[in-house]
C-alpha cells in the first residue's frame, strides 16, 4: 500500500485515465442547449472582429463571460478551422456534425487538465493533512486523506454530468480555483492572487468567492509584523503593520490581469456593453429552474400566502403576477410579500456577509488556522448563493469542490459535506431531467 | 462477522447486554460497486442497439421484440411452429420455452403501456425512443435482480481487499455489458441462474443448484457449454459418497433426488408445451429451432478454430455436414476431456470453477455452430475465478471484449463504448492491483506473458481502425481478430488445464 505522496500520484493518473473514457462514453449521450451556445461563441470569437464580440446578437446565446474565456473559444476556434469549419459559421445556428460533437466535447476533456493538475497539487501537498495523517488510515481504508480528496474532486459527480452531459467547462475553472486557494493556503499570495484573477476574468460567477478572499489576503499577508526597513505603515490598533510592498504587488497583479483582459475592449469603447452582457439584472430574481436558495422559500411562501388570501377572500388574484413557475426569465412581482429589486438582494448579501468577513478578519484563535481562507471562500460563496439576484443552481458547484477540500480535515468538516454533497448533487438533476430519457434514445 | 446481541428483554437484576449494531460496512464497497456496474450499463444504453435502422431484418433488439408480439398473439402450440401468422424465417423463436415465458410476461407488460409495441404484424422494426428506453430498462432491470447479485456475491466473501475494487472489477466485465447492454441482448438471466448454480452447488446447497442450472438452461440452451462439468462435479460427490464408508445409501439417494430436481424443472417449464398440441407436437418443433443441425460448421467470423482452419483448409469443400458435425463433437470432448476427469475425480472448488472455465472455452472453440457471442459463457466463468487467478481472469475477460470488436464495432456501432468500457476495466483492474499487494502478479514475466497474448489481436483492430481493408479481401481485419483471438484462447485453453491438474500456479 502506497504511502508515500509520488505512490498516490500514479493512482490520480489512473483514475483520471479511467475518468477520460468515462467521459468519452457520455460525449454522445445529449445535446443541450449549452453546446449550442459555447458553438455559437466559437463562431463569434472565429470570424467577428474582436470590437463586435460583445455587440453580436444574431444568435439568442449573446456571449456573456468574461474576456479570458473569449480569449479561451478563441484559441479553441483555431483548432476547431481544422476539425469542422462548418460550425464556425454565425449564421449556422444549431449546427451539430459529428465532428463539432466529438470536437466541443474533446475539448471540455482536455480542459479538465487544469482539475487534474489540481488534484496532483493535492497529493503532493507537503504540510498539510497528508503528511499529518498518512500513518492514521481508517479502518481496511486506503490511507492519506490528500488521496481521498483528489478523487473525490476528480470523480465529482455534480462536475460530471454538469461538464460532460449538459456541456460546460467547470473543470478547468474549478482546477483554477482550487489551484488558487492552494496557493494561498501554503502562503504563496501572490500566485493565488493571479490564479484568483485569472478566474475572476475567466467567469463572473467566482466574485461569489472575491470579498472573502480580499479580506483574507488583506489581514493575513499584508498585515503583519515585518523586519524594519520593510515599507510599512503601522497600524498600532490591530497590532502590526500594513506592508505596502505586499499590498502594492497583490493590486499590481490583479490590476494587470484585468488590464490584459479589458485593455482590448476599452480601445474598442466596448466596455459599457461587455458589462451589461455580463451583469445583466433584467433578469428575474430566480433562473427558469430555482436555485434552492432563500428566495425559493420566499417565493413559496408569497405562492402560499395568495393562494390562503385568495381562498380567505382577502386578495382577488391578479392576472401576471407571482408568476414564477412559468419557465422564463423576466422581471416580476410577488403577490403578497413585498417584490424584490436587485439592490434588496445585495444589501441582504452584504448583511450577511458582514460576521463571515469579521470572523476572517479576526479569527476565534486569533491566528489563521489552515483552513480559514477555504472556509471562508465557502461561505462567502454560499451567502450569495443564498441571497444574490438570479443565481443558477450550476452555483452549487462553486460550494461542492470547497466542501470537499475541507471534508477531511476535521470530524465537523466531514458531518457537514457528507450532509451537503448528496443535497447539493441531488440539486442538480432539473438540469438533467428535461425529457433526458425522449432525448437520449432518439 | 461481528456478532450482534440485541438488547434484550433485561429485566435481570444487574445483567443488561449492550445492543450492537449490525456491521452494515461490508456491504458499502458492494453496493458502490454495483452501482458503478449499473451506471456503465446505463451509459451505454443509448448506444445503438443491434440493427437499429436497419430494415428489413434489422438485428436481435427486434428479434426479442418479435417474440413479446408472437407469445402473446399466439397461444403457446404456434409459437414454434411456422405459419401464416408466424413467419419462422423473421425471426422465429429459438430459444427455450422460459425464454419464451420471458417475452410473453414482457410482451403483457408491454401492451399495458402502448399495444402498437406487440401488435401482431404491424409492429415489425418498432424502435421509437419510448421504445427503446422501456427495452433497455427491462435488460437493465434483469441484469440488476439476477445477475450482479449473483457476481457480487461470488467476491464477497473473498479475502482479497480492498473489496472496492475487485466487486467493480467483477462487475465491470466488458463483454457481458457490451452485448446485453449495447447489443441487446437477455444474456445476464441464464448467466446470472448459471453463476448462482456454481455457487450453490460450491455451498452444498446442490438440489437448489441443479434446479437453478436446469432454469437456465432453459432459458438460453448455450447454457450448455457449463453442464458437463456440473454434471462431473455432481456425479464425484455422489463417488465419493459411496466410496466413503458412512453411508453408500446416501450416494444413491442424492443421485436419485437430483435426477428427480432435473426431471422435475423440466418438466414444469415444458408442460405448457406439452399439453398445447397432441403427440407433443409443439414440444418437438421448439426441440428442431433449439438444435438446427442444418446450419454450418460455423458463420461469419468467429474465434472457433473451425474458422481458423477455415482460413488455409476450406473445411466446408472437404466433409459434409454431418461429418463436420461428430468431428466437431469428438474435439469437443477430447478438448475438455481433462477438466471434466479432474472434476469427477476430486471435485472441490477451484476444480469446478477452472473445469467450468476450461470445458466452456473447449466448447466454444470446437463445436459445430459456435456463436461469437457465445464468449460470454467463458467469461462468466472468469468472473467467478476472480478471487483464485484475477490476473488469469482479467486477462481473459479483456480478450473476449476483443474477440467481439468485429461484431461490435463493424456491424453495430459501437466502437466507441466498446473502446471506453475496456479503457475502464483495465484501469479498474490496474488499481485492484496496485492496492492489493497480496493478488499482484508475482512477476514481470506473467504480465508480459498475457500482454503477448492480447497484443496480436489489439494490432489488428488498431489496423482496421486506420488503413481500409483492400478491396479483394474485404473481411480481412475482422479475420485477423478472430484467427489471433482463436490462438490466445487456446493458450488460455491450455493454462487452465494445467492449473487443474496441479502443474502450474497461476498468480
Amino acid at each position: 500500500m502506497a504511502k508515500n505522496a509520488s505512490g498516490f500520484h500514479t493512482d490520480v493518473i489512473l483514475v483520471a485515465a479511467g475518468l477520460t473514457f468515462l467521459k468519452l462514453l457520455f460525449s454522445q449521450l445529449y445535446y443541450s442547449t449549452d453546446f449550442e451556445v459555447h458553438r455559437n461563441w466559437l463562431a463569434i470569437t472565429h470570424s467577428l472582429p474582436l470590437s463586435k464580440w460583445y455587440s453580436e446578437n444574431t444568435s439568442q446565446w449573446t456571449l456573456d463571460y468574461p474576456p479570458y474565456f473569449a480569449y479561451f473559444e478563441w484559441s479553441l476556434s483555431q483548432l476547431a478551422a481544422l476539425v469542422d469549419p462548418g460550425m464556425l459559421n454565425v449564421s449556422n445556428l444549431n449546427y451539430a456534425s459529428g465532428a463539432t460533437v466529438m470536437f466541443q466535447r474533446v475539448s471540455v476533456i482536455v480542459s479538465d487538465a487544469a482539475l487534474f493538475a489540481a488534484c496532483l497539487a493535492i497529493v503532493s501537498d507537503v504540510g498539510g493533512a497528508a503528511s499529518k495523517s498518512a500513518t492514521r488510515g481508517g479502518r481496511g481504508g486506503v490511507g492519506a486523506p490528500a488521496l481521498w480528496t483528489a478523487l473525490l474532486l476528480l470523480c465529482n459527480f455534480g462536475l460530471l454530468i454538469v461538464d460532460h452531459i449538459h456541456f460546460q467547462y467547470n473543470g478547468m475553472l474549478t482546477g483554477l480555483l482550487i489551484g488558487s486557494l492552494l496557493c494561498i493556503r501554503r502562503g504563496q499570495a501572490k500566485a493565488g492572487a493571479l490564479l484568483f484573477a485569472a478566474l475572476l476574468n475567466f467567469k463572473h460567477i467566482y466574485l461569489y468567492c472575491a470579498p472573502a478572499l480580499f479580506v483574507y489576503l488583506l489581514r493575513h499577508y499584508c498585515i503583519g509584523r515585518f523586519s524594519t526597513g520593510h515599507l510599512a505603515v503601522k497600524l498600532p490598533a490591530i497590532g502590526g503593520s500594513l506592508s505596502v510592498a505586499r499590498l502594492a504587488s497583490l493590486g499590481g497583479i490583479v490590476l494587470a490581469v484585468l488590464a490584459t483582459s479589458l485593455a482590448p475592449f476599452a480601445y474598442h469603447s466596448q466596455i459599457p456593453q461587455l458589462l451589461s452582457r455580463l451583469f445583466p439584472f433584467k433578469r428575474g430574481l430566480c433562473h427558469a429552474y430555482w436555485a434552492p436558495n432563500f428566495w425559493t422559500l420566499y417565493n413559496c411562501l408569497d405562492k402560499l400566502l395568495e393562494i390562503v388570501g385568495c381562498r380567505l377572500g382577502l386578495l382577488t388574484k391578479q392576472p401576471g403576477v407571482g408568476v414564477m413557475t412559468g419557465g422564463l426569465v423576466e422581471e416580476f412581482e410577488h403577490a403578497v410579500l413585498p417584490s424584490i429589486r436587485p439592490v434588496h438582494t445585495f444589501l441582504l448579501t452584504a448583511l450577511f456577509l458582514l460576521p463571515i468577513l469579521y470572523r476572517t478578519w479576526s479569527p476565534v484563535s486569533g491566528k489563521p488556522s489552515r483552513t480559514l481562507c477555504i472556509e471562508s471562500a465557502v461561505l462567502c460563496a454560499w451567502t450569495a448563493y443564498n441571497f444574490g439576484w438570479h443565481v443558477h443552481e450550476k452555483a452549487i458547484l462553486l460550494i461542492i469542490p470547497l466542501l470537499i477540500l475541507l471534508m477531511f480535515e476535521s470530524e465537523f468538516h466531514a458531518r457537514l459535506a457528507l450532509l451537503v454533497l448528496p443535497i447539493g448533487h441531488f440539486s442538480l438533476f432539473p438540469l438533467l431531467f428535461t425529457s433526458y430519457g425522449m432525448r437520449v434514445f432518439s | 462477522q461481528q456478532q450482534q446481541s440485541k438488547s434484550s428483554n433485561s429485566l435481570k437484576a444487574g445483567c443488561t447486554r449492550r445492543y450492537m449494531a449490525p456491521n452494515w460496512q461490508p456491504l458499502l464497497p458492494l453496493l458502490s460497486a454495483l452501482c458503478l456496474g449499473l451506471a456503465l450499463r446505463a451509459a451505454v444504453a443509448p448506444y445503438p442497439h443491434s440493427g437499429q435502422s436497419r430494415p428489413p431484418m434489422f438485428g436481435d433488439y427486434e428479434a426479442q421484440r418479435h417474440w413479446q408480439e408472437v407469445t402473446t398473439a399466439l397461444p403457446v402450440s404456434e409459437w414454434y411452429i411456422n405459419s401464416s401468422r408466424n413467419d419462422l424465417l423473421y425471426w422465429g423463436l429459438d430459444y427455450p420455452p422460459l425464454s419464451a415465458y420471458h417475452s410473453l410476461a414482457l410482451g403483457y407488460r408491454a401492451a399495458a403501456i402502448n399495444a402498437s409495441w406487440v401488435a401482431l404484424g404491424s409492429s415489425r422494426g418498432e424502435q421509437s425512443p419510448p421504445h427503446k428506453l422501456w427495452m433497455r430498462g427491462t435488460v437493465l432491470t434483469s441484469d440488476l435482480f439476477i445477475h450482479l447479485p449473483v457476481l457480487l456475491a461470488s467476491v464477497a466473501y473473498s479475502p482479497v481487499s480492498p473489496l472496492l475494487l475487485l466487486s467493480a472489477v467483477a462487475m465491470l466485465s466488458p463483454s457481458q455489458l457490451l452485448v446485453d447492454h449495447g447489443h441487446f441482448q437477455y444474456n445476464c438471466i441464464s448467466l446470472g441462474l448459471a453463476a448462482a448454480a456454481h455457487l450453490l452447488v460450491l455451498r452444498r446447497r446442490r438440489l437448489l443448484g441443479t434446479c437453478l442450472f436446469c432454469l437456465a438452461l432453459n432459458y438460453k440452451q448455450m447454457a450448455l457449454y457449463h453442464s458437463l462439468p456440473l454434471f462431473c462435479h455432481l456425479l464425484g460427490d455422489c463417488c465419493n459418497l459411496l466410496l466413503s464408508a458412512a453411508a453408500p445409501w446416501r450416494a444413491v439417494r442424492l443421485l436419485c433426488s437430483l435426477a428427480a430436481v432435473v426431471l422435475a424443472t423440466f418438466l414444469l417449464v415444458w408442460s405448457p408445451l406439452l399439453a398445447a398440441a397432441p403427440n407433443g407436437r409443439a414440444a418437438l418443433a421448439a426441440l428442431q429451432r433449439l438444435f438446427p443441425i442444418g446450419r454450418g460448421l460455423f458463420e461469419d467470423h468467429v474465434a472457433n478454430v473451425w474458422c481458423t482452419i477455415n482460413v488455409v483448409v476450406k473445411l466446408k469443400t472437404i466433409i459434409s455436414q454431418g461429418a463436420a458435425a461428430a468431428v466437431a463433437a469428438v474435439a469437443t470432448l477430447a478438448a475438455c476431456a481433462p477438466a471434466l476427469v479432474r472434476c469427477l475425480y476430486r471435485p472441490g472448488r477451484s476444480a469446478l470453477l477452472f473445469a467450468s472455465f476450461a470445458a466452456s472455452l473447449a466448447f466454444f472453440l470446437f463445436s459445430y455452430q459456435a456463436h461469437e457471442k457465445s464468449i460470454l459463457l467463458p467469461a462468466m466463468s472468469a468472473v467467478l475465478l476472480l478471487p483464485e487467478a484475477p490476473l488469469f481472469a482479467c486477462s481473459f475477460q479483456l480478450l473476449a471484449a476483443i474477440s467481439m470488436w468485429p461484431l461490435l464495432a463493424y456491424k453495430d456501432g459501437l466502437a466507441l463504448p466498446t473502446v471506453c468500457c475496456a479503457g475502464v476495466f483495465v484501469i479498474a483492474v490496474g488499481l485492484l492491483f496496485r492496492w492489493s499487494p497480496s493478488i499482484r502478479p508475482a512477476s514481470r514475466l506473467v504480465v508480459a506473458l498475457h500482454a503477448c497474448l492480447h497484443a496480436p489481436a489489439l494490432a489488428a483492430v488498431l489496423a482496421g481502425a486506420v488503413l481500409p481493408a483492400p478491396a479483394s479481401l474485404p473481411y480481412l481485419y475482422s479475420l485477423l481478430v478472430s484467427v489471433s483471438c482463436c490462438a490466445a484462447f487456446c493458450v488460455f485453453l491450455l493454462l487452465a488445464h494445467l492449473r487443474l491438474w496441479r502443474l502450474i500456479d497461476l498468480a
